[in-house]
């Protein structure tokens, strides 16, 4: 995987479980502040580099921008300006989208589902050789070499029942979740809405989709109207139970002042 | 949400926002004089990403970080030569795992579960000088007459303390010379505090280990609700074990022979 990736050292790492867990140890010493492991940049995937179907029109809140949709003016910038991909401005500090959790999930996200979807083949479909081969070659391996899915869901306290949630007994955990939960459900319709007009357009998506598509599962995926109401129900409930929680805390908190002021 | 779309999010969206979410690291692009010239980056690094979080405490320690990563070889506005490097900090031996922190998302105990899906292994006998007050791992939550606080080993939140004086004047009837005797001085627990902090935490530990009310309905004897299991009691075992370490602490600071009418009292 190192020669794959054009990772250095190539040969000092190793993949193991022998303490029970997966993990990487040395097959030989090194010293300190010698280097372990580098690897380019151009090996990772980025989330300053989403892939073309992904037009990143989601501002700070993770929801869409509906002047960037249209294609119109944001606060007297003009939406193509805003997001160009010209020189220099992929790397502007002011660009505070690049902060929101929701945002940079959704773009790395959008990266590995491209990889999935596509495959080994290039945008425009042609076959790929070289350099890329190897990158491709390594991805594959490396994701061959993920945990499963279903390990993957029930390790994330997010995909957790109620029932399994309430025996860990810790409140920053279920609220944690909760948090969580929505900002996922935001990065969900993100991808959703994205990745729906990149089916539109005349993207070539490789193999992956096209299974996806001639299952039905696609269309249904993509179906943003059921999925956006269900997520605003649910956050309607949340905001209910966060107000009724506040009250009760207030009350709490006043309580306490008054015996405290009483006995003093 | 219906069933259909929570299986087309299961196939498609889910599995890849997991992967980022456990797999994903930040970097801060800095040029060669350590200023920053622009926002954080997000990474999934192959290979890097194989690497397993140690805790930051007391390098050298079993099971503690040996390792560090930043970006190298970048310059302003340009990461094209760029690359991940991963560094020794100590020498490491032939066969040893490395380790790197994983960073504030690993600690405390609840947050590494919620961001990474595993509880992590922190010591809880860690040395006082070693603990780094800006990213203390050990944290358990302590509820106190329905309020929620957070402790670790090594400190009390001061709305902690008053909140366990104000329950203890209530229990008790003192005169006024009696509780400024008790009160003490000015940032230290008076040691009536003090054991009725330490009970509480004593109690809320032993709670933690009693088998939890199953609430809602699931399919119990599935793998998936197994190892969900497995990870809620590895947590409430860690916070067992940082409460029972915090009422250890807080009782070290009751004198054996109080001359506080208080400490007689309580």
């Amino acid at each position: 995987m190192c020669e794959l990736f054009k990772a250095t050292p190539v040969d000092n790492l190793l993949l193991t479980t022998s303490s029970g867990e997966r993990g990487v140890i040395l097959r030989n010493s090194v010293k300190q502040n010698e280097v372990i492991l580098s690897i380019p940049l151009e090996s990772c995937f980025r989330d300053d580099e989403p892939p073309h179907w992904y037009e990143r029109r989601y501002g700070d809140d993770g929801m869409l921008n509906e002047g960037v949709a249209s294609g119109g003016m944001l606060n007297g910038i003009a939406v193509e300006e805003l997001y160009s991909d010209a020189e220099g401005e992929e790397h502007d500090i002011t660009d505070y989208e690049r902060y929101n959790p929701s945002a940079w999930a959704s773009r790395l996200a959008a990266s590995l589902l491209d990889f999935e979807l596509i495959g080994g083949r290039e945008e425009d479909g042609s076959d790929i050789d070289g350099d890329d081969d190897d990158l491709k070659s390594g991805r594959k391996m490396w994701q061959s070499l993920l945990p499963n899915k279903d390990i993957l869901r029930s390790s994330l306290p997010v995909h957790w029942g109620e029932a399994v949630l309430s025996t860990s007994k810790c409140t920053a955990l279920e609220l944690a979740v909760d948090s969580a939960y929505f900002a996922r459900a935001n990065a969900v319709m993100n991808l959703a809405e994205e990745l729906r007009r990149g089916l539109n357009g005349d993207h070539d998506w490789g193999e992956g989709a096209r299974t996806l598509e001639g299952n039905g599962v696609l269309g249904i995926a993509l179906d943003m109207e059921a999925l956006q109401r269900k997520c605003h129900d649910a956050l309607d409930i949340v905001s209910f139970v966060l107000f009724v929680s506040s009250f009760l805390h207030l009350q709490q908190q006043c309580l306490m002042f008054i015996i405290m002021c009483a006995q003093f | 949400m219906p069933d259909v779309h929570n299986n087309v999010c299961s196939i498609l969206m889910l599995p890849v926002l997991s992967k980022v979410q456990t797999r994903a690291c930040r970097v801060e692009r800095t040029c060669e004089d350590g200023v920053q010239w622009g926002p954080p980056l997000r990474i999934l690094a192959p290979i890097f990403d194989f690497i397993n979080h140690g805790s930051s405490a007391g390098s050298g320690r079993e099971g503690s970080a040996n390792a560090s990563f930043r970006i190298e070889n970048e310059r302003m506005c340009d990461m094209h030569e760029a690359r991940l490097v991963v560094r020794a900090l100590r020498d490491i031996s032939e066969g040893e795992e490395v380790l790197i922190d994983y960073g504030d998302s690993a600690r405390p105990a609840w947050r590494c579960l919620t961001s990474y899906g595993f509880v992590p292994d922190y010591d809880i006998n860690v040395d006082d000088d070693l603990v780094d007050e800006e990213h203390v791992e050990n944290v358990a939550e302590l509820w106190m007459n329905g309020l929620r606080f957070e402790v670790d080993p090594h400190s009390v939140p001061f709305d902690l303390v008053e909140v366990a004086a104000a329950q203890a004047l209530l229990d008790h009837d003192y005169e006024d010379d009696e509780l400024e005797e008790a009160m003490g001085k000015k940032g230290v627990i008076p040691p009536f505090v003090a054991r009725a902090l330490a009970k509480r935490a004593t109690l809320a530990a032993f709670n933690l280990i009693t088998e939890p009310e199953m609430v809602g309905e699931e399919d119990w004897d599935s793998p998936d609700f197994v190892h969900a299991s497995s990870l809620a009691a590895l947590l409430r075992w860690s916070q067992h074990n940082v409460l029972l370490k915090f009422a250890d602490n807080l009782k070290r600071l009751i004198p054996s022979t109080s001359s506080s009418p208080l400490s007689k009292a309580e």
